[in-house]
C-alpha cells in the first residue's frame, strides 16, 4: 500500500478548504501566508494568469465579468434550472448554455465548464497541500451537500477528474463534520449536524455509536446561504443610496461588486460586534461628474429583521429532518454548528432555541468538514485486508426520492428518500402504446408525484420490444445506489431477457469523453496562482 | 484473517445469501426491538461495510461484501419500518425470505411515460399545462390540440386533452 498522503478537501461555495491526516492528526494546511480558508474565486487575469483564492477574490471588484465566484450554485445544474436563470441574473459574469444544457462561463473569450471551474480550485489547494508535505497528491476526498442530487455529484466528481486527483469518494459535508466531531472519541449519542454555509443550507441528524455514524436523516434547500444574507443587505444599501442620491446602482456591475462584498464584511462585523458604521467612497458618479459616497451605520437589530425569514427557512428544514428520522428535537444530545453563516449571532440563538441546548463552541465551522473529509481519505486508503481494523464506518443514505415518469405527467418512486446505501429497487411497468417497439426512461429526483416538479436528471432506451398491444409487454426497471452515491439504471424485457444498463447520461453534466479532454487542456493550461507574479515583486503581502 | 480466510468466509455468505432471512442475516431474534436491531447492524456494518476493503486488491472479494452489505441494508431496512416489517413477516409465512419492491402491495403495473420526441410538440404541451394550472381551459386545450397534432396518439397528452375536454 502507498504511503502517499491523501487529502480531504472541502470545496464551498465561497471557500474552500483541504486537509491531510499525517501521524494520525488531521491537519488543515495554510498557504505561505497561514490562511487556511481560501475563497472559491477564480479571476482569468488580462496577462493570461489564473488566480485562484485571496487575490481572485479582490478582483471580483475590479474584474467582475472575468472573476468566477459561488460556482458552486451552478455546478451539475441545467443552464435552464429555475434558481440558475434566478442566479446568473445576479452574476456580473458572463454564463451561457453549453453542451447538454450545461451552464457554461465566458471569460476573456474563453469557454469554461463549471467543473473546470472548479478544477482551477482543486488545482490550486492541490498545490498547497504538496508544498506543505513535500509529496506528490494524486487522491482525495471531495464533500459536496448532503442534498446534492445525482448531476450535482457527478459534476464534483469530473471537477476532481479534470485536476488529475483520483477521487476516492464524493462524501456528504454533514457526515464529514461529524465524523471530525466523533472520531476517535468512541461516544454514543445523537447528533445534528448544523449546516448554514455561503450557498447551501443542510442539517443531518445521526446516530453516534462507538466507531459506526449512522445518517438517520438528511434534508436541505441547495439555494439557502450566507449569500442570500448578502443579497439582502447589498439591496438595502441599493435602497439607501437610490434615496439618498437618486441613483440605481443595480445597473452598475462594478457598483453592485462593491456592495457585494461590502454587505458581507458589514455582515461579518455584526456577528461580534452591536452596529457598523458603514462609508463606501465613489460608488458612483453624478450628472456633474461628482463623486458620490455612500454612508450609514446599521445595527445587528435591523440585520436580523433583514435575515430572520432566511434563517427561519432554515428550521422548517429542521423539521422535516427530525420527522424523517423519526427524532424529536428534545432528543439531540450535540448540536455542531457548520459554514461561516452560522457566526451569526441570531442562528446561534435560533439553534439554541430550536434544540434546547447550546451548541459546540470548541469545533471550527470553517474547518471541520474538510478535517473529517481527510480521516476519510485516510480510512479509505489505509483499508484493506482486515474486518478488525481500526476506523470507523460512515453509513449515509439516499438525500433524495428517485423515480421515473410514467403515463399522466406523473412521478412514480423506485427508491424513496433517506434509505441507507447501497440500495437496490426494482418495479414492473409495462408499456404506454400499441406497439410499442421502444421504451424511454426517463430518470428523476425528487419526492413530488408530478415528473415535471422533481429534477429531471436523464433518460434509458430499451429498445427491441414485441409488437403487441399496449400494457401487454413488461418491463422490469431497476435502480441501484452504491456506496459512492452514484445511480445506476437498467431496463430488462422480461419476456425476452433483453436488457438495456446504462449510468444515465445527467442532464447538466458532461459525457466520460468530455471529461477527458477538459482534463487534457486543464493539462497544458499554467498552473492557477494566488499571486499576479510581476505584481508580486512590488506586492504588499506578507511572507 | 489473511486474504484467503476472509475471502472463504465471505463467499460462504455470499453464496447463501438467497438462504438467510432478514433475521438470520443480521443475527437478531424475529422479536427484537427496533434499537436491538440497529446495534446488530451497526456490527454488521462494521466488518462487512465495503469501505472496509477499499483497497483491497481482489475485485472479487470487494463485488461480494457489496452484494452481502447491500442485502444486509435492505433486511435493515424493511426490519426498522413497521409496515415493510409486517409485510415481511407475511412473506416469511409463505416461505419468501426477502421483501422486494416489486412484491409489494400495488394496484397493479403502470405504464411507462414516453418522452415528447418534437420539440415543438414539447413547447406547447407546456404551455398547455401551464395555461391548465392558471385555469386558463380554452388556452390549455388549444395548446394540446397543437401538441396532439405534432405527435399524434401520445397517450399523457391524449389523457390531458380528454380531462380538459371534459371540463371545458
Amino acid at each position: 500500500m502507498s504511503e502517499q498522503p491523501v487529502v480531504g478537501i472541502d470545496l464551498g461555495t465561497s471557500n474552500t478548504v483541504i486537509a491531510v491526516v499525517a501521524d494520525n492528526k488531521a491537519t488543515v494546511i495554510p498557504d505561505r501566508d497561514g490562511r487556511r480558508i481560501h475563497p472559491s474565486v477564480v479571476s482569468f487575469h488580462p496577462n493570461g494568469t489564473v488566480l485562484v483564492g485571496q487575490e481572485a477574490k479582490r478582483r471580483r471588484i475590479i474584474d467582475p465579468k472575468n472573476t468566477v465566484y459561488s460556482a458552486k450554485r451552478l455546478i451539475g445544474r441545467s443552464f435552464r434550472a429555475e434558481p440558475v436563470q434566478e442566479s446568473t441574473k445576479r452574476l456580473p459574469y458572463d454564463v451561457v448554455e453549453g453542451e447538454n444544457q450545461q451552464p457554461v462561463i465566458v471569460a476573456r473569450g474563453n469557454e469554461y465548464t463549471i467543473p473546470e471551474i472548479s478544477a482551477f480550485i482543486l488545482r490550486h489547494v492541490r498545490a498547497l497541500a504538496e508544498d506543505y508535505t513535500g509529496q506528490k497528491i494524486e487522491s482525495a476526498v471531495i464533500t459536496v451537500p448532503a442534498n446534492f442530487d445525482d448531476g450535482q455529484r457527478e459534476a464534483t466528481r469530473a471537477a476532481g477528474r479534470i485536476a488529475g486527483l483520483n477521487v476516492l469518494r464524493i462524501l456528504n459535508e454533514p457526515t464529514a463534520a461529524a465524523l471530525a466531531y466523533g472520531y476517535g472519541r468512541g461516544i454514543t449519542s445523537r447528533v445534528v449536524i448544523y449546516d448554514f454555509g455561503g450557498g447551501t443550507f443542510d442539517i443531518t441528524c445521526l446516530q453516534l455509536n462507538d466507531r459506526v455514524f449512522e445518517v438517520l436523516s438528511t434534508a436541505g434547500d441547495t439555494f439557502l446561504g450566507g449569500d442570500d444574507i448578502d443579497e439582502r443587505i447589498t439591496d438595502y444599501m441599493v435602497d439607501i443610496f437610490l434615496r439618498q442620491t437618486r441613483v440605481d446602482l443595480r445597473y452598475n456591475i462594478g457598483g453592485m461588486a462593491r456592495l457585494r462584498s461590502v454587505a458581507e464584511q458589514i455582515k461579518c462585523q455584526l456577528s461580534s460586534r452591536p452596529k457598523a458604521v458603514v462609508q463606501v467612497q465613489e460608488i458612483a458618479y453624478g450628472e456633474g461628474g461628482q463623486s458620490l459616497d455612500l454612508g450609514f451605520t446599521l445595527t445587528v437589530e435591523a440585520l436580523n429583521a433583514m435575515a430572520r425569514d432566511l434563517v427561519q427557512r432554515s428550521f422548517l428544514i429542521c423539521d422535516e429532518a427530525m420527522k424523517l428520522g423519526n427524532v424529536t428535537a428534545t432528543q439531540i444530545d450535540d448540536v455542531v454548528l457548520v459554514g461561516g453563516s452560522t457566526k451569526m449571532p441570531m442562528v446561534r440563538e435560533g439553534v439554541k432555541g430550536y434544540f434546547g441546548i447550546e451548541a459546540r463552541t470548541d469545533i471550527n465551522p470553517d474547518e471541520v468538514v474538510a478535517v473529517g473529509a481527510a480521516i476519510q481519505a485516510a480510512a479509505l486508503a489505509r483499508s484493506g485486508v482486515s474486518a478488525s481494523a481500526p476506523g470507523s464506518v460512515l453509513l449515509d443514505v439516499t438525500p433524495r426520492a428517485l423515480g421515473m415518469a410514467v403515463v399522466g405527467g406523473y412521478a412514480d418512486t423506485i427508491i424513496d428518500r433517506n434509505q441507507q446505501i447501497p440500495v437496490e429497487q426494482s418495479r414492473v411497468f409495462t408499456t404506454s402504446q400499441d406497439n410499442q417497439q421502444v421504451v424511454r426512461i426517463q430518470v428523476c429526483q425528487g419526492e413530488s408525484r408530478t415528473f415535471a416538479e422533481n429534477q429531471a436528471l436523464g433518460e434509458l432506451l430499451l429498445e427491441g420490444l414485441r409488437p403487441a398491444a399496449r400494457g401487454e409487454v413488461q418491463i422490469e426497471v431497476r435502480f441501484e445506489i452504491d456506496t459512492n452515491g452514484i445511480l445506476q439504471v437498467s431496463a430488462v424485457d422480461l419476456e425476452t431477457g433483453r436488457a438495456q444498463n446504462a449510468r444515465v447520461q445527467v442532464i447538466g453534466t458532461s459525457s466520460e469523453e468530455a471529461i477527458s479532454q477538459m482534463a487534457a487542456r486543464q493539462d497544458q493550461m499554467p498552473a492557477p496562482v494566488d499571486h499576479v507574479p510581476d505584481e508580486e515583486v512590488t506586492g504588499v503581502h506578507t511572507g | 484473517m489473511d486474504q484467503s480466510q476472509l475471502k472463504a468466509r465471505i463467499a460462504q455468505i455470499h453464496r447463501d445469501l438467497d438462504q438467510y432471512t432478514y433475521f438470520e442475516l443480521l443475527k437478531v431474534a424475529p422479536q427484537s426491538s427496533p434499537d436491538e436491531i440497529r446495534g446488530a447492524f451497526h456490527r454488521m456494518a462494521l466488518s462487512m461495510h465495503p469501505d472496509r476493503y477499499a483497497t483491497n486488491p481482489d475485485p472479487e472479494l470487494r463485488r461480494m461484501f457489496y452484494d452481502v452489505y447491500k442485502r444486509v441494508c435492505e433486511g435493515y431496512r424493511v426490519l426498522m419500518d413497521h409496515e415493510q416489517r409486517a409485510e415481511y413477516l407475511e412473506a416469511l409465512s409463505r416461505g419468501e425470505r426477502r421483501l422486494v419492491n416489486k412484491d409489494r402491495k400495488r394496484e397493479g403495473p403502470k405504464r411507462v411515460e414516453q418522452a415528447i420526441q418534437n420539440p415543438q410538440a414539447k413547447k406547447f404541451f407546456t404551455l398547455a399545462l401551464a395555461a391548465e394550472r392558471r385555469g386558463d381551459i380554452k388556452t390549455a386545450q388549444l395548446n394540446y390540440k397543437f401538441a396532439l397534432d405534432l405527435e399524434p396518439d401520445h397517450p399523457t397528452i391524449l389523457e390531458r386533452k380528454e380531462a380538459v375536454d371534459a371540463k371545458g
